[in-house]
């Protein structure tokens, strides 16, 4: 008996089982309790029945309307996922070798470029897409292809699956870009010289060695963009909707704002589903190999020599940043001084919707948003909810990412690595659903938290774990144990050994968590809506608003402010904190 | 250890950190309240309630010594509204927050499920009945119609659950530039080969009002029976639909209609629109304000057959558990455009198709006025009883 407590007292004062225990009771307290709650309010008191019923489910699974509400949304939702993330790893991995193993110049600024579009709200590439080549179809002023070509697009060019898979994928290759490019960088390339002294090809080299290597990046890459692009709402509601092109989130979000609260749950868990399959299969892959490549030995590389093919390639990528990077903001800004949406003159120019004083003819007496002093508020609140947010969100992906690579056998740790996943597939729109009804009211631990900026920050932090996680796992999966049973054999705690070997080496990890997390909070829309009250407003909700009531020069003026601010701090971060989210890539 | 602590350090704020502030702010205003109810209690004489009757200047006077009034509304003009209220009774407090219609609804709800009881007043169109039977029924909101502002609201509009404020219509909506006269003259029309593609609409599934123009006319379905023969000279033939009102939902859809995500987009893209592809749009009248004020090239056709469409009303509610009642009855006093009908808060509502239900207010003569459009009468319950139905049919059709 004495053996047992003293067995458990030694096992409670661990500090590793602590920090586990802490860690699934965050986690289970906010992704399983309200998905609990999601699945009993499909069962219970449904349609009009008391009690227990499996009315709901029924009617989505096997009705005259499953159809059109589940299996073609469903369809198309998959077609969207695959493809696009077949398009943004190919792409991604592509210019990440370019970048990272290839003697290409200005790889600073050509990687500061390339993730640029991250930056952009993801619905935006939306929009840019529908002034270029927007036919039409859906009225309006037509895009800027038929203004100059006068060559009316095709529907399946301007509406659609090919649009929606496009601008997704023009978002999402980041995901790829950046994973890749920090496993290739950490490649000693000693082993590829190895390889090519025993005369193996480039192309051998790349199969043989380079690939199995970077698969946990590119493993991880796919999972991010596969579920990132089945949840996404704006894009497919913009480009789907005029030829009916119907995705799951579309078809959730329009049931939940009608009032169907039921089957947009329902439908909400069939995604859910989907994705616990899918990071299934990622575990079978993950599992079964080993990837360590930072063994506290010197790394080196030798760049691979473009030759003939550097102009091509320079030009191509620059062209490429043009149209996604740089067009897209130019638009938008140009966008922002029409008097007149829509029409490109010069006499049309104004700097009304940034300085203007009200004026009863022009947007309904609206300030410029200079003027405006709700912008302010909502501007404070945008960097508190996003710098706590990210903060939080970074230490506990860091701390999963650890506790989830020392132990990979163990279920609870597996158990921890599929729940930190899961807000990835919680649709956005049912997950601040879920949160105003859980965290209305005052819970277990915590009082109400309804209108505050504290639940704002909350579901920030649960909505990006997914990503922390990932960040914070590979960049431990690159530090060998050895580094830490070196440190045990001389001596160090556990705790020792986290702050001196764990923490510095992981700096970059967690650095680039933060950014991450920073960047995607300052943008993020459909998570918030719901839950923010005229206090809590932040500037993508004030976006929204304006958008809806018609003034577009506004909104546009408000994004502009919100993609430079993050550019602000992104460039401040690299030039100051000496940390770079590309740094993996551009070394 | 000491590490350890710090760790826990950096996620502790999250679950308590954070929490201190609400708390704060709860109780703050949980004093804020206690003290209004004793000086109500201390003070019985002029004891106020929402059956009570008082002058403006009297509600403001005692308005001023009372806490903040929340206000939630569906519609952009109420939210002008809301804003400008506290320009006009400076000291009284209020806070507006627009969120659509079925959000106001989900709010209420979870507000009163957590005993955060945030809202004070919500304005909206009641999300096709949803409001009045589910809220209303279960007390989680009141109907106050004071009968200052009732006597001046004739039926049905007087009947209807909860204050009516404004209506507008959901009808066909065409560019003007492009046309002297309306290019249609029935709902029929838009079924022709003519309007192939160049219909545009907000998604249905997800536009609670279009489905209430739907839902009217499968009520009135021998009305679209009618109007077919009088357009085409020969009697309905059905095409697996129950009747002409989910015949003529159906042949609109299957004409290809493009349905979009916003209904302000849909009116902009009829403004817009090239004169060689002129579209037209079924959206709310109130987007004709851009006539006025974007000088904007659209229209509607008053004429239309068999209805132009059927109004949709927004109604005012309070919730069961207002604190600051002197405040709430100004605000909606204020709101409604006062005791005489000349108040400024009606201004914002002021706009060409949007329609005062009060008939002591003058509106813009640009459309005639709600009485004397040809209009179909709205029936809320008969929208919550078949709401289902509808989302079905559509779903189905698509």
């Amino acid at each position: 008996m004495q053996k047992y407590v003293t067995r458990f007292c030694k096992k409670i004062s661990n500090p590793m089982v602590i920090l586990t225990i802490a860690i699934l009771a965050f986690l289970i307290y906010t992704i399983i309790l309200p998905l609990i709650e999601i699945l009993v309010t499909t069962l219970m008191d449904v349609n009009g029945t008391e009690g227990f019923s499996l009315e709901g489910w029924k009617s989505i699974f096997a009705s005259d309307i499953s159809q059109a509400l589940l299996y073609s949304p469903m369809t198309q939702t998959f077609q969207i996922g695959i493809f696009v993330s077949i398009i943004s790893l190919v792409l991604g991995s592509l210019l990440a070798w370019i970048v990272v193993r290839t003697d290409l110049k200005y790889k600073k600024t050509i990687s500061f470029f390339l993730v640029l579009p991250y930056m952009l709200p993801s619905w935006f590439n939306a929009f840019v897409w529908l002034i270029v080549f927007k036919n039409d179809r859906i009225g309006g002023q037509t895009g800027l292809v038929q203004a100059i070509f006068n060559i009316s697009p095709p529907d399946w060019l301007s509406y659609g699956a090919v649009p929606i898979i496009l601008s997704l994928s023009a978002h999402y290759y980041i995901f790829a870009f950046l994973l890749v490019g920090a496993a290739l960088s950490s490649i000693n390339s000693d082993v590829e010289e190895s390889a090519t002294i025993l005369g193996a090809k480039t192309w051998g080299i790349l199969r043989k060695i380079t690939f199995p290597l970077v698969i946990p990046a590119v493993v991880s890459a796919f999972i991010l963009i596969f579920s990132k692009s089945i949840g996404s709402f704006g894009v497919p509601a913009l480009l789907g909707l005029p030829v009916r092109y119907y995705t799951l989130s579309t078809m959730i979000y329009s049931n939940i704002s009608t009032g169907q609260q039921v089957t947009g749950y329902i439908l909400s868990l069939v995604l859910i589903v989907s994705a616990i399959v899918v990071i299934w299969m990622n575990q079978k892959v993950i599992s079964r190999r080993n990837y360590m490549t930072i063994s506290g030995k010197g790394s080196k590389q030798k760049l691979i020599s473009l030759g003939k093919w550097r102009i091509p390639t320079t030009i191509a990528i620059w062209l490429f940043i043009f149209c996604l990077s740089i067009l897209p903001v130019l638009l938008l800004g140009i966008q922002t001084l029409l008097l007149r949406d829509g029409v490109y003159s010069l006499d049309n120019l104004t700097l009304h919707y940034w300085i203007g004083q009200s004026d009863p003819t022009i947007g309904n007496g609206i300030q410029g948003v200079f003027r405006n002093s709700r912008i302010l508020s909502a501007f404070k609140n945008t960097v508190v909810v996003s710098f706590f947010a990210a903060l939080i969100a970074a230490i506990i992906g860091l701390v999963i990412g650890y506790l989830i690579t020392r132990n990979k056998e163990k279920w609870q740790f597996r158990l921890m690595d599929q729940l930190s996943y899961l807000p990835i597939l919680i649709p956005s729109i049912a997950f601040s659903a879920i949160y105003l009804s859980m965290f209305a009211k005052p819970g277990v631990f915590l009082p109400s938290l309804y209108g505050t900026i504290s639940i704002l920050i909350l579901i920030t932090v649960v909505s990006e774990l997914p990503l922390t996680t990932r960040t914070g796992t590979s960049s431990m999966i690159q530090i060998s144990n050895e580094l830490e049973e070196a440190g045990s054999v001389l001596g160090a705690s556990w705790i020792t050994r986290f702050r001196r070997i764990i923490m510095p080496l992981s700096k970059k990890g967690l650095l680039n968590g933060f950014i991450l997390v920073f960047i995607s909070a300052m943008k993020e829309l459909d998570l918030l809506i719901m839950l923010v009250t005229p206090k809590t407003m932040t500037l993508t909700t004030y976006t929204f608003d304006l958008q809806e009531q018609g003034y577009t020069q506004t909104a546009n003026a408000v994004v502009l402010i919100i993609v430079i601010s993050i550019i602000l701090v992104y460039t401040l971060v690299t030039i100051f904190g000496k940390i770079d989210i590309t740094k993996g890539v551009s070394k | 250890m000491r590490k350890l602590l710090f760790v826990s350090l950096l996620i502790l704020p999250l679950l308590f950190g954070c929490g201190n502030d609400t708390s704060e702010e709860a109780s703050n205003k949980a004093t804020e309240k206690a003290s209004t109810e004793v000086k109500v209690e201390s003070n019985e004489s002029t004891e106020i309630s929402f059956d009570t009757y008082e002058t403006t200047d009297e509600l403001y006077e005692l308005a001023k010594e009372e806490g903040e009034v929340v206000f939630y509304t569906a519609t952009s003009a109420g939210e002008q509204a809301g804003l400008a209220f506290e320009d006009a009774y400076p000291g009284v407090k209020v806070s507006v927050t627009k969120v659509s219609d079925p959000q106001i609804h989900e709010r209420i709800q979870r507000e009163h499920e957590s005993g955060v009881n945030n809202a004070d007043v919500i304005f909206g169109k009641g999300t096709n009945g949803s409001w009045a039977n589910e809220l209303l029924t279960n007390d989680y909101i009141m109907e106050y119609k004071p009968e200052e502002i009732m006597k001046h609201i004739d039926d049905p509009y007087k009947s209807y659950k909860g204050l009516p404020v404004i209506s507008e219509i959901i009808t066909i909506i065409y560019n003007t530039d492009h046309h002297d006269e309306p290019p249609f003259d029935n709902w029929w029309d838009l079924t022709t080969d003519e309007w192939t593609s160049k219909i545009l609409f907000k998604d249905p599934l997800s536009a609670p009002d279009i489905q209430g123009l739907f839902m009217t006319m499968v009520k009135h379905s021998d009305d679209m029976e009618k109007a077919y023969e009088e357009k085409f000279g020969e009697p309905i033939e059905l095409d697996g639909t129950e009747n002409a009102g989910y015949e003529f939902i159906k042949r609109l859809l299957d004409n290809d209609a493009i349905l979009m995500s916003s209904m302000g987009d849909t009116v902009d893209a009829v403004a817009d629109s090239r004169e060689d592809h002129s579209v037209v749009a079924i959206a709310s009248t109130t987007k004709l304000r851009d006539v006025v004020q974007k000088d904007a090239a659209i229209g509607i056709n008053i004429d239309l057959k068999p209805k132009v469409s059927v109004p949709g009303t927004s109604k005012l509610f309070v919730t069961s558990n207002v604190e600051n009642i002197a405040a709430t009855k100004l605000f909606i006093r204020y709101l409604t455009g006062g005791e005489d009908g000349t108040g400024e808060g009606f201004d914002s509502f002021n706009n060409p198709g949007t329609f005062s239900v009060r008939n002591d207010i003058e509106q813009d003569d640009l459309i005639p006025s709600l009485a004397e459009l040809n209009l179909w009468e709205e029936d809320e319950q008969y929208f919550y009883e078949n709401q289902d139905e509808m989302h079905n049919f559509l779903l189905k059709i698509q």
